[in-house]
Order: C-alpha cells, then structure tokens, then sequence
C-alpha cells in the first residue's frame, strides 16, 4: 500500500465538533486548549521501530491564539496535552501561539527534552519533514525540518532533539488538541498530506543509492566519510556548472565607490527601482548615452559588480545570483540544496569518482561522461528565453468567420 | 488493477536482468531504481503536468512555486477576462511598454516566478502551468507510477541499466542508456512539447483535386 495516509480512515475523537476530516487534509475551526480532539492511527504495537521519516504540511489561520499538535506518535490514545501531564512517553510536535513557533518534544517519563523554531507566521503553508535517525546518538535523534515549500528549497529551520531512550511507538497522532489546557485560546487552520515516505535524496538516502551502484551494502573498501565528501562535492559540482542555485540578493551602492560586493558563483541580472540593468564591460564606463545619476548599467568584476555611472548615494539593488551551496550536508536526514531536479546527479557524480579508488579509470570516465551529459540535459531546462513577439498578439491564428 | 503496478515493473527489470528473485539484486535496490527512473522521467520529460492556483503577495515581485519547471503563468483578474501571461528575463523589467498595473510579464528565477509589473498593495490570483515529479513513492506492490502511459515502459529502462551499473557491465548499461534517453526525448517531442496553430494551418490550398489526378 501507498505510504500516503488517507485521514478518513484514521480514528477521530471531537467532542467539539471542530475536525472536518477529508483524505488528505484536516481542517480545524477555533479548536479550543480544554476540548477534546484527535485524529490518530493504530499501526499495531512497536510498529514504529527504527528510522523513519513523515512528510506533512499545515498553515495555522491568521488570528488563532491557541496551539495544536500537528504530529505525535504514542503508546495510547488521548490529547497530547493530557499524556504529557500524565508522563506518558511520545513525540510530538506542536504549533505554538507564543512566538508563533514549532516545538518537537521528546516526552520520556517525567522528562520533557524539547527544540523550538525561530518565530514562524500564522498563514503561511509550512512543510515539514520529521525524522528519527537511529544512528546518531545513543538513542538516536529527533529532526524536524521546517520549509515554506514543498520541493524544499526553502528552509526555514531545523530542531534537533537528542533522544534519551530507544522507544517503539504504536500510534500515529495526525493531529491532537492540547487537551489540558485553560480554555478560551483557540486554534484554526489545516493540516495536509501526511506521508510516511522517506526523501529520496537525504545524505543517507543518496549515501545507499552510491552503495547500490558500488555493490558495498556497508562500508569496508569505501568508507561513509568518503561517500559523503563526495556527495558534497558533488552538490558544489552541480551548483557551479549548471549555476541553478538562484537566490535574489538584497545590495547596496555607497556613495562615491564604484563597486558593490556580492556572493555566490556569479551574478546574472541586477535590478535597480524595478528597471533590469544591462551588462557592460569596465571599458564601456564613461561612454553611455543616458543622463541622470541613478544606476543603469553593471559589470562583474571578481566577487563584486561595477555600476554605471558612479554612484552619488546610497541606491538599493536587487542582484539576481546563481549561488553556492551556503553549508554541507552532515546529518543523515540532511538534503541537498539545489533544485529537486537536480539532487538525483549527485548520486552518479560519487559514484563515478568513488570508482577510481579501484583504479577502474575508464569505467569512472564512461560514468562521469553520462553524469555530464545529464547536467547538460537537466539544465537545459533552466532557462532565461523570453516568449517571441508573435505571442503578444492574435496574429498568428485568424479564424475564418463564417 | 492497471498494468504497470509496481509488482509488474520489478517483474520486467528481473527479467532482463535475468535474475528471477532476490539474490544479487535486492527488491528494495530495483524498487529505488524504479522510484529514481519514475523521478527522472518526469524531470527529463515534463510530462507530469499540474495547475497551481497562486497569489502575489502585496508589494512584492516574486512568488514561490514548486515544481520542476514553470512552463506558463495566466493572471486570473476577480472578473473579466483571464490573461496568459507573457515569459520575460530580468533584464527587461521596467522596459517593456505597460499601462496597467496588473500582472502582464512573468519571468522565473530559482523556485520562484516574478511578475511584471510588480504588484503593488492588491494581491492578484494567478495559475501556473507546471511540470511537477512524482508526489508519492511507489512502495506497495499495486502503487501504479503517475507519470502518462506512454513513458511508463521507460522505468523499465532505467532500472536495468542502474542495475547493470551495478554488476560492472558498462557496455551494456551504456546501450540501453542511451536507448533510454532517445527514446524519453521522441516521446517528449511528439507527446509533450506544446505548440500552437499558425495561420498557414488554417490555409486552404489554392487547388484541391479529388482522386490525386486530373
């Protein structure tokens, strides 16, 4: 059976009556902390074992001044709020309005170990990946990455919670009400997509995808170190020959200097009070046509772009970059951060240079040759060609009239 | 239940890999190859096509939209009629002839799509066209991949050449490879490529003869 959980057969307790329960999303209306809601799956005892990952998506309404557990897993059923006041053992996530933030909790016992996000925004649609990676930690550890997009390129945020016990959970919490709250701060909003798939392409996920193609199910002529140099390698490969990484960067002019530095690999387009800037070369300076002072040519120079005529003030920019990766993947449920369609590449980049450890130098050429010809392929899909003249009218097809 | 269902794919790639149960090759391992070459058949393809319904944020330029690849953007006015926007670069912002303050141009940059002009206070509603992957993995023998009809038989493909890589047969995994790519880019001319009626479609010939003689 497909790993996308349908909510309409999962068990809903709502005394209130404030779960609308559909396939693949909850919606809740002023979900009160002191009522009674859950919507949870019993996947029978010690089902949850080992590593996992869950996928899911949610977007707290703009005004809700409750919280609300989005996530949880636990050995029995109630409202989160109540099992922890009780010191029942779980996992749980939980929306909270004082910030507003996410908190991923680990509930051993009497003890609560907790991480909380930055602030977040009520209205917008977060996704989010959980994940328990057994492998790290003596009890493993506790992830929760927080996105604004559900390629996940934009990350908001990561919590980490070190677990303090090896527990195999039985029940899957799509949702709870605190339960034991005050009362009179409610909760709105919806929960979406709860998935159980693991991300294709973490750093573990990828590390396996080489060790598949290696035929080494566990490290002895390659170690895990240097499958991993080689997938951050191959990410910064990627990121430099297909310049697919494309952030849009905030800059600024200084009165009197020429030059405004930036980062990243290259700089593509800037954008100076919503008008595109042309590029020119440093030896086109001083020959323009236009008159004024504010900006209206750049040129690259090293890691900074020149602008034409110098400036007299301080002019806000937008400089449109293909940029580098900002860190390396190091934790298991890591992930690349070049575009989705790009993060399979990786994969043959190791894989190909990974290989020449057994002196196989033909094979690795044969290999990186292919993983070439895929990043020419991928990339040609990235690009910047505007739609010809003959689309902004109706000239190209005139019907008859009749 | 539909052909291909996943029990169906790792049936074909066992035989070409001539392999008829788990020994070199673990189900898990061809699983992950049909997965990747489901994944990959939508990136190279674009044929996994999905409508998303988007809104501009007030007084900014740029929207995030995930997918793999924009491939058009129609404004959606209140009332009135909806508008097909046309795809720009950066480079022409404030230089192209608008007198309105509606979305006219869209052009994209990473994971977002900025509009032209850019949108003041109001928040306009738009619809991008998109080539998307695959939303859920296929993991249960009768999951059915969700690419169209006509490329499924390419996961096959792949899978046996990832497998062949796996037993050092480099040859063999080049040939079908390169099948595989040849055949993905046919399919994606002539299924998926989008064009439009030109006016010498519509042209009727000056001389029609009946029968081909006269």
């Amino acid at each position: 059976m497909s790993t996308a959980q349908a909510y309409t057969s999962y068990d809903e307790v709502d005394t209130s009556s404030r779960v609308t329960v559909a396939a693949t999303t909850l919606t809740i209306a002023l979900l009160d902390d002191n009522e009674d809601a859950s919507v949870t799956e019993d996947f029978t005892a010690s089902y949850f074992s080992g590593d996992f990952e869950h996928t899911l998506s949610f977007t707290t309404t703009a005004g809700s001044t409750g919280d609300v557990y989005v996530w949880g897993m636990a050995d029995s059923v109630s409202q989160i709020g109540d099992l922890i006041a009780a010191n029942t053992d779980l996992l749980a996530l939980m929306w909270d309005a004082t910030g507003p933030k996410l908190t991923l909790t680990e509930r051993n016992s009497t003890v609560s170990t907790a991480d909380s996000s930055s602030n977040l925004v009520a209205g917008t649609k977060y996704y989010i990946r959980i994940v328990r990676d057994e492998d790290t930690g003596t009890y493993g550890t506790l992830y929760c990455y927080i996105y604004t997009d559900s390629y996940y390129m934009d990350l908001v945020d990561t919590l980490v919670v070190t677990l303090t016990e090896k527990k195999d959970f039985r029940y899957l919490y799509a949702m709870s009400s605190i339960g034991n709250g005050s009362g009179d701060v409610a909760w709105a909003g919806t929960i979406n997509d709860l998935t159980l798939d693991s991300y294709p392409y973490t750093f573990q996920n990828m590390r396996t995808r080489v060790r598949d193609l290696l035929n080494e199910a566990t490290a002895s002529f390659w170690s895990d170190a240097l499958i991993n140099r080689l997938l951050n390698d191959g990410e910064r490969d990627i990121a430099t020959k297909a310049l697919c990484l494309q952030h849009i960067d905030s800059g600024s002019t200084t009165n009197g200097t020429r030059t405004v530095s930036t980062t990243g690999y290259r700089p593509i387009y800037v954008e100076y009070s919503n008008l595109g800037l042309p590029l020119i070369l440093p030896n086109q300076t001083g020959r323009r046509s236009g008159t004024g002072t504010a900006p209206q040519k750049w040129f690259e120079s090293g890691s900074n772009i020149g602008i034409e005529p110098l400036p007299d003030t301080t002019y806000p920019l937008n400089i449109y970059v293909a940029d580098y990766p900002s860190s390396e993947m190091s934790a298991n449920p890591d992930i690349p951060q070049i575009p989705a369609q790009f993060r399979p590449l990786i994969v043959l980049y190791a894989f190909g240079n990974a290989i020449k450890k057994e002196y196989r130098i033909q094979q690795a050429s044969y290999i990186l040759k292919m993983y070439e010809n895929e990043l020419t392929f991928t990339k040609s899909d990235i690009d910047f060609i505007p739609d010809g003249r003959s689309i902004s009218t109706d000239k190209d097809v005139r019907m008859v009239e009749k | 239940m539909a052909w291909p269902d996943l029990a169906d794919i790792r049936l074909r790639v066992r035989d070409q890999l001539n392999e008829d149960t788990a020994s070199f090759y673990t189900d898990n391992q061809i699983d992950r190859w049909i997965n990747d070459g489901e994944r990959d058949i939508a990136i190279k393809g674009l044929c996994l096509e999905s409508i998303q319904s988007l809104t501009t944020v007030a007084s900014t330029r740029t929207v995030t939209v995930s997918c793999i690849k924009p491939l058009h953007v129609e404004y959606k006015p209140g009332s009135g009629t909806r508008l097909g926007l046309i795809k720009i670069n950066p480079l022409q912002l404030g230089r192209l002839d608008i007198s309105v303050s509606t979305p006219q141009y869209w052009f994209q940059w990473g994971n977002k799509i900025g509009i032209e002009p850019k949108p003041g206070t109001t928040t306009y509603n738009l619809d991008v066209y998109t080539a998307i992957g695959p939303t859920v993995l296929l993991s249960g023998t009768t999951d059915e991949p969700q690419i169209p009809a006509e490329f499924q038989h390419l996961i096959v493909d792949y899978a046996v050449y990832r497998g062949l890589i796996r037993a050092r047969k480099f040859s063999g995994a080049s040939i079908i490879y390169s099948d595989y790519i040849k055949t993905l880019q046919e399919i994606r001319m002539g299924v998926i490529t989008k064009y439009n009626n030109i006016q010498d479609d519509l042209k009727i010939p000056d001389i029609v003869v009946i029968g081909g003689e006269s």
